[in-house]
C-alpha cells in the first residue's frame, strides 16, 4: 500500500490532508449539514497501527509458544471460548453461553453460528472438541495441568460441546477454557508430531489475519473483514520489532510507531508525558513484586522474626519514592488488583521499627559483641544476602532501602543484584538462597495459592521458600474445587489470613502497567489489569481506531541535501589529503 | 618447510583448536546458573511444576551430561546444529540466519570501511608523525576508540532521528512504506536505515586499526632500508607506500584478519541500540535465555570463520613479507 513512498508523494499526501482538514472545517462550522458531535465520536475504519514489540514471538506454533509476546499475536489471531472483561470477570466469547451439571462434572458450551476460519471454512463444536482432545492426546507440556481433568469432550451438534471432567474444578474456566486457543481441526488433525509444526499459516479465527513476518524485524497481520465478532475499525497492525527498549521509547517520539507494548521504567515517564503528543496507560497490573525468603534458614523459619522485618518494611514509602506513584504498595501476595480475590482486611504491618525491634530482643536476638549486628541464641550473626534482579534498578533501590531499614534494627544485609536467570536457578531449582525479590502473578488465583503448598518445595516447583502448613495445603486443594464463586473467595480469603499472620513471603509493591502510545495517531486503547496491550485483553484491538489523517513520516525533502552535503564534503576532505601529500 | 607442508601442519594445528572448541562450545553454556526451563518460572506466561518437568524432557535435558553430549556430537557430524529452545521447534540454522545476512551487511560494511580509513589515517599520520595533522588525528582516534558506542549511537538517535528527522531512529527497514523485495524503494530504504549504525560502528572500529598501522609505520621509518631508500634519491610517495607501508602492514594484518573473522559475531551494543536485526542480538537473547544449542551453533560459526581468517592472514604474511618462511 504504502510501496511507493518517496518524497513528492508525502508532500501531496501533507497538501492533500490540508485540504480535507479546511474542508472539513468548513463543514463543521456548517452546523445544519454536519452535526459537531457526531463526527468527533463517531470512529472512523482504516489505518494502520504500528506496535514496538522489545522481543519476537519466539515462534509461531502457539503449543509451543513460551512468551508473553506470542501470546499477544496469539489472542489477536486465535479465539478462545471465554475471556476476561477488564473487570477480570468471565465473559462469553466465541462461547455464547455454557451450563454446568449438579455435580459440577459435565459443563455444555454454546458456541457462536458465524465464525469461519480465515481460509473460510467454518468454525464448528468439531474444532472447538478437537483442540481439547488433541492437546490432551499430544500431551503439549505447557497444557498438561490445564487438560488433565478433561476426561473427553463431546460433539452435541454442529454449535454445541461438551465437556466430561474427571473432578470439579475451580480453575476450569478461569485457566483452561480461557487460556486456550480454538484450533483449525482441518489444518492439525494432520500434525502428527505437534512438536515439529512450524505453524507457518498461522490460520486461526481472529480478528487478524497474519499476514507477513519477518523475524527479528515485524509482523504484519490484516483486519479479518469477516470476523464473527464484527471488524475492528484499524486495517492494519504492523508489530515492529525493537531489541531495546530505549530504541522503542525513541521510535515512539519519532513517530515511527503509536505504542509501545512494554512498561516504561519510573524515570521515563515525566520525560515522555511532557510531550503533548504522548500518553502513558496507567493500568494497574496483577504482578506483585515480593520478597521470597529461605525459610530452611534460621531466624528466617521463626515466624515473629519474619513479622519484625515486615514492621521494619515500609511499603508505602517504597510506592511513593521508588515507584515515583506509579505503582501501589501491596499487602497481600495477591494483588489488589484482583479486586474480587484480593482481601483488603489484612494487617498491614505498618511501618514501626521500635515495634521490630523490640520483637527481636523479645526473640533473645542481640547484639553481644556491639558490631551492630545482632546475634541468635547460638551466637551466629544474623546476616542475609537479598538478590533482585539486576536489570531492575527499582527492584534494586527496593532492595537498599530493605538495607537500611533492617540494618537500623540490627539486620545485617547484603544487597548482591544477579541476573535474573541465576536468581531463578538458585531460588526455585536449588533452593541455595536467602533472599531474592521477584514478580510473580496470575490473573486467577490458584497459581499464587499454590507458590505455598509443601508439595510445591521441589526443584522447578513453585515454593522456594520451603513453606510447609498441612491446613493451607488442605485449604487450597478446598478452593481448587470450589465451583461455587463466592464460596471459592471465602477460602481464599482464609488463606490470606493465614499468609498474613506467617508471613511465607514478603509482598512488596504492584506496579502500574506504563505503555506509552501516541495521542496523535490512534485512540481507543482499552486499560487491562497488565496492560492496554497484553495477552489476556482483545479489547484494544476491537476498539483501537485512528485519529484523523494518520501522517506517515517519511524522510524530509532536504534529507537527501543533508546527504549529499555530507558525502561532498568528504569527497573534498579525501581530495584535499591526497592533493596535499601530492604536493608535499 | 614449504608453504604446503606449512598448510599441513597448520591444518593439524587447527583441528586440534577445532575439537577444544567444540568440546567447550558444549560445556561453557551448561557452566552458567539456570537452565532454558528456570528462566521461564516467573515470567509472564504460567506453568505448573508438571508442565515445566515435562519441557526439560522434550528438550531432552533430563539426560545426564555425556549422553547430551553424544546428542550433540552426533549432530554436528551430520551437520545439524540442533532445535533452538528458546524458538521451539525452529532450527538452528534457521534462527541464525535471520540476524546472519544483516549482521554481514551492516559489521561488514563498517568493519572494511574502518580497515580502509584506519590503515589510510594511520600511514599518514605515521608518516607526518608530530605534526598537526597527526595530532588532530590521534586525539580522534583516540577519542572514537574509547567512546561506548552505545553512547555514540544515542546521540546519533536524538539529533539525526528524534531532532532532525533525517534518518530513522532504529530498524533495517520500514515495513509500513516498503514491501521486502529487491526494488529501488527497498533498497534505499535500507540504505538509510544503515546510515547511523555505520557511522557508529566505523568511528569505534577504525580507531584500533588506526593505532596499529601508525604506530608500526613510525618504527619502520627508523629501519636503515628507508634511509637507503631516501639516499637513493626516491620520492616520499614510492618510500611511504612500496617501502614504509608494505612492511609495516604486517602487525595491522592479522589485527584485521580477526576483525573480519569476528563479523559473523555481530556487534551487540551498536545492534542494541539501533534495533538491528543482527546476529549479534541473537546470540546475546540466547545466552539469556540458556538456549544451548543456539549458543553452540553461534559460537561454532563464530569459531570456524576466526579460526579461517588467521589461517588466510597466516598465508597473506608469506605475500607481504618474503622474508618469511613458514616453518
Amino acid at each position: 500500500m504504502y510501496k511507493n513512498v518517496n518524497t513528492t508523494f508525502d508532500k501531496k499526501k501533507i497538501i492533500t490532508a490540508i485540504t480535507l482538514m479546511t474542508l472539513l472545517l468548513g463543514l463543521i462550522i456548517t452546523p445544519s449539514w454536519f452535526p459537531v458531535s457526531s463526527a468527533q465520536e463517531e470512529p472512523e475504519y482504516g489505518g494502520t497501527l504500528r506496535v514496538a514489540f522489545i522481543t519476537d514471538i519466539d515462534t509461531q506454533n502457539i503449543l509451543y509458544a513460551q512468551t508473553w509476546w506470542t501470546a499477544i499475536i496469539t489472542t489477536m489471531c486465535y479465539d478462545t471460548l471465554v475471556v476476561f472483561n477488564p473487570d477480570l470477570e468471565i465473559v462469553p466469547w466465541l462461547a455464547t453461553s455454557w451450563e454446568t451439571s449438579e455435580d459440577g462434572l459435565e459443563w455444555t458450551f454454546h458456541i457462536v453460528e458465524n465464525a469461519t476460519w480465515h481460509d473460510g471454512e467454518p468454525l464448528t463444536a468439531e474444532d472447538v472438541a478437537f483442540t481439547f482432545t488433541y492437546i490432551k492426546e499430544k500431551e503439549i507440556p505447557a497444557y498438561l495441568s490445564d487438560v488433565e481433568l478433561i476426561d473427553r469432550v463431546e460433539v452435541v451438534d454442529n454449535y454445541t460441546v461438551k465437556f466430561y471432567l474427571t473432578k470439579k474444578s475451580a480453575t476450569f474456566l478461569t485457566r483452561t477454557v480461557r487460556a486456550i486457543p480454538i484450533l483449525p481441526k482441518h489444518i492439525w488433525e494432520t500434525v502428527e508430531k505437534p512438536e515439529e509444526f512450524k505453524n507457518e499459516e498461522f490460520i486461526g479465527s481472529g480478528m487478524f489475519i497474519f499476514e507477513e513476518r519477518v523475524p527479528e524485524q515485524y509482523i504484519k497481520l490484516r483486519v479479518n473483514e469477516n470476523y464473527w465478532r464484527g471488524r475492528p475499525y484499524v486495517d492494519e497492525v504492523i508489530i515492529k520489532i525493537y531489541k531495546d527498549q530505549d530504541a522503542a521509547i525513541a521510535a515512539l517520539r519519532a513517530g515511527e510507531v503509536d505504542a509501545v507494548a512494554w512498561y516504561t521504567p519510573t524515570s521515563l515517564i515525566p520525560e515522555l508525558e511532557a510531550d503533548p503528543n504522548i500518553a502513558v496507560d496507567m493500568s494497574p497490573d496483577y504482578y506483585v513484586y515480593i520478597v521470597y525468603w529461605n525459610l530452611k534458614k534460621h531466624p528466617l523459619d521463626v515466624k515473629e522474626f519474619r513479622q519484625a522485618l515486615a514492621y521494619a518494611t515500609n511499603r508505602s514509602y517504597i510506592a511513593e519514592a521508588i515507584l515515583e506513584g506509579y505503582g501501589e504498595p501491596q499487602y497481600s501476595f495477591i494483588a489488589s488488583a484482583l479486586k474480587y480475590w484480593y482481601n483488603p482486611n489484612l494487617p498491614k504491618y505498618e511501618f514501626n521499627l521500635t515495634k521490630a525491634a523490640e520483637i527481636l530482643d523479645s526473640l533473645g536476638y542481640v547484639d553481644t559483641d556491639d558490631d551492630g549486628i545482632r546475634e541468635d541464641e547460638n551466637g551466629v550473626p544474623i546476616i542475609f544476602d537479598i538478590n533482585p534482579p539486576s536489570y531492575d534498578p527499582v527492584r534494586v533501590r527496593a532492595a537498599q532501602l530493605l538495607e537500611q531499614w533492617w540494618e537500623s534494627i540490627g539486620i545485617g544485609v547484603n544487597v548482591i543484584p544477579l541476573d535474573f536467570e541465576t536468581i531463578m536457578s538458585k531460588a526455585w531449582v536449588e533452593h541455595d538462597f536467602d533472599m531474592v525479590i521477584v514478580g510473580d502473578g496470575d490473573i486467577d488465583p490458584d497459581y499464587m495459592l499454590s507458590c505455598m503448598c509443601s508439595w510445591e518445595y521441589v526443584p522447578y516447583g513453585n515454593n522456594p521458600m520451603g513453606y510447609n502448613n498441612s491446613e493451607w495445603d488442605q485449604l487450597y486443594l478446598q478452593q481448587r474445587s470450589e465451583v461455587n464463586m463466592t464460596k471459592r473467595r471465602e477460602i481464599v480469603w482464609q488463606m490470606q489470613e493465614i499468609y498474613a499472620e506467617d508471613l511465607p513471603l514478603l509482598p512488596l509493591y504492584m506496579a502500574y502497567s506504563t505503555m506509552p502510545y501516541r495521542t496523535d495517531t490512534f485512540t481507543g486503547y482499552v486499560p487491562f489489569p497488565s496492560g492496554m496491550i497484553t495477552d489476556t485483553n482483545p479489547w484494544t484491538w476491537l476498539s483501537v481506531y485512528k485519529v484523523g489523517e494518520v501522517t506517515k513520516p517519511g524522510p524530509a525533502p532536504w534529507t537527501w541535501i543533508a546527504v549529499a552535503v555530507v558525502a561532498v564534503v568528504v569527497v573534498v576532505i579525501v581530495a584535499a589529503v591526497v592533493v596535499k601529500k601530492r604536493t608535499s | 618447510m614449504g608453504l604446503r607442508k606449512y598448510i599441513v601442519k597448520r591444518g593439524i594445528d587447527t583441528s586440534i583448536t577445532f575439537f577444544i572448541i567444540i568440546v567447550l562450545n558444549f560445556l561453557l553454556p551448561r557452566l552458567m546458573p539456570g537452565d532454558p526451563v528456570s528462566r521461564l518460572i516467573g515470567t509472564r506466561v504460567q506453568m505448573s511444576t508438571e508442565e515445566r518437568i515435562a519441557l526439560l524432557k522434550r528438550y531432552g535435558l533430563d539426560k545426564p551430561l555425556h549422553e547430551q553430549f553424544i546428542v550433540y556430537l552426533k549432530g554436528l557430524l551430520r551437520g545439524d546444529l540442533g532445535v533452538s529452545l528458546s524458538r521451539y521447534p525452529t532450527p538452528v540454522t534457521e534462527v541464525l540466519m535471520y540476524g546472519l545476512p544483516w549482521t554481514i551487511l551492516l559489521v561488514g560494511t563498517s568493519t572494511i570501511l574502518a580497515i580502509i580509513i584506519g590503515t589510510l589515517l594511520g600511514i599518514i599520520s605515521g608518516w607526518r608523525r608530530g605534526e598537526k595533522l597527526d595530532v588532530a588525528n590521534l586525539a580522534v582516534a583516540l577519542a572514537t576508540y574509547s567512546t561506548p558506542v552505545f553512547w555514540i549511537g544515542m546521540l546519533l538517535i536524538f539529533f539525526f532521528a528524534i531532532k532532525l528527522h533525517i534518518f530513522p531512529v532504529a530498524g533495517a527497514f520500514s515495513p509500513e512504506h516498503v514491501a521486502p523485495g529487491f526494488s529501488l524503494t527497498y533498497v534505499i530504504d535500507v540504505l538509510r536505515h544503515m546510515v547511523l549504525p555505520i557511522v557508529a560502528l566505523t568511528l569505534i572500529l577504525y580507531g584500533g586499526q588506526y593505532l596499529i598501522v601508525r604506530n608500526s609505520i613510525i618504527e619502520t621509518l627508523t629501519e636503515d632500508y628507508i634511509l637507503t631508500a631516501r639516499a637513493k634519491g626516491l620520492d616520499d610517495r614510492a618510500i611511504m607506500f612500496k617501502h614504509a607501508a608494505r612492511n609495516a602492514l604486517l602487525p595491522a594484518v592479522s589485527y584485521a584478519a580477526i576483525e573480519i573473522g569476528l563479523i559473523v559475531a555481530g556487534a551487540v551494543l551498536t545492534e542494541t541500540v539501533f534495533s538491528w536485526p543482527g546476529i549479534g542480538t541473537i546470540i546475546y537473547g540466547a545466552v539469556l535465555d540458556r538456549d544451548y544449542p543456539v549458543i553452540q551453533g553461534a559460537f561454532f560459526i563464530i569459531a570456524i570463520s576466526v579460526l579461517l581468517a588467521n589461517f588466510i592472514a597466516d598465508i597473506v604474511y608469506g605475500y607481504l613479507d618474503p622474508r618469511i618462511r613458514y616453518g
